[in-house]
């Protein structure tokens, strides 16, 4: 069996603190570009050992199916 | 097996953008919806950008030279289009305020015709930009049946 990387842990961690966070907190996390850049650096650190691992034809596929859900996203705010 | 970014089980683009779009909020004449919009999406493309970064850098490092090209220009294609929708959604905003400031008043002036002019100005770029995205995406389909299994 390959390797999954779970995405839903590596993106939604501020989904879930703005889903569980009183109004000030959540507002407060969001305004804190501190917080924000040690999560990217850290979202970067797991992301990339995970990558590591994985061959170049399955790192192109990857870039597809992010093209893929980059799409659907452009679907829902550009209309 | 290859190891695989497990995109289907993440919907976090989903989860975060609310089911309402430009389009519905220009109708509606309710403005208030879409720095809410704005902030979602943009941190979607945050998290899809970063990704993708990833993933030239390690074709880089591997030398795969042509492969990383090919990402690198899709990202950078990417990039533009995100930063022409933003100046495009904006442009439309101003067209419809401005169309209802002349329905309201009765008048008619050339601003309107160039807000219009400028909507199809940035239309006309944006389509550029999808036409250099489909051939990176081609290239890159290419380059992964070139590579053996």
């Amino acid at each position: 069996m390959g390797q999954m990387i779970d995405l839903n842990t590596l993106t939604n961690q501020s989904a879930d603190n703005v889903s569980g966070e009183t109004e000030n907190e959540s507002a407060m996390n969001y305004l804190s570009p501190k917080k924000v850049e040690e999560e990217r650096v850290q979202r970067r650190s797991e992301l990339r050992k995970k990558l590591q691992s994985m061959s170049t034809k399955a790192l192109l596929q990857t870039v597809l199916e992010a093209q893929e859900t980059r799409v659907a996203t452009y679907r829902k705010y550009d209309r | 097996m290859e190891g695989q970014l497990d995109w289907k089980g993440s919907h976090f683009a989903n989860v975060l953008l609310c089911d309402r779009g430009l389009d519905q909020i220009l109708e509606t004449q309710n403005m208030s919806h879409y720095p809410h919009i704005c902030s979602e999406a943009t941190a979607s493309f945050s998290v899809l950008s970063d990704t993708i970064k990833a993933l030239h850098n390690m074709l880089m490092e591997r030398e795969e030279i042509e492969s990383a090209s090919q990402v690198g220009q899709l990202q950078k294609a990417e990039m533009e289009k995100l930063n022409l929708t933003a100046a495009l959604h904006l442009e439309r905003i101003r067209e419809q305020a401005h169309d209802w400031e002349e329905e309201r008043d009765g008048n008619c002036s050339s601003i309107g015709k160039l807000l219009r002019e400028s909507v199809q100005s940035l239309q006309s770029k944006i389509s550029t930009c999808v036409e250099t995205i489909n051939e990176s995406i081609d290239e890159i389909r290419a380059t992964m049946i070139e590579i053996e299994d």
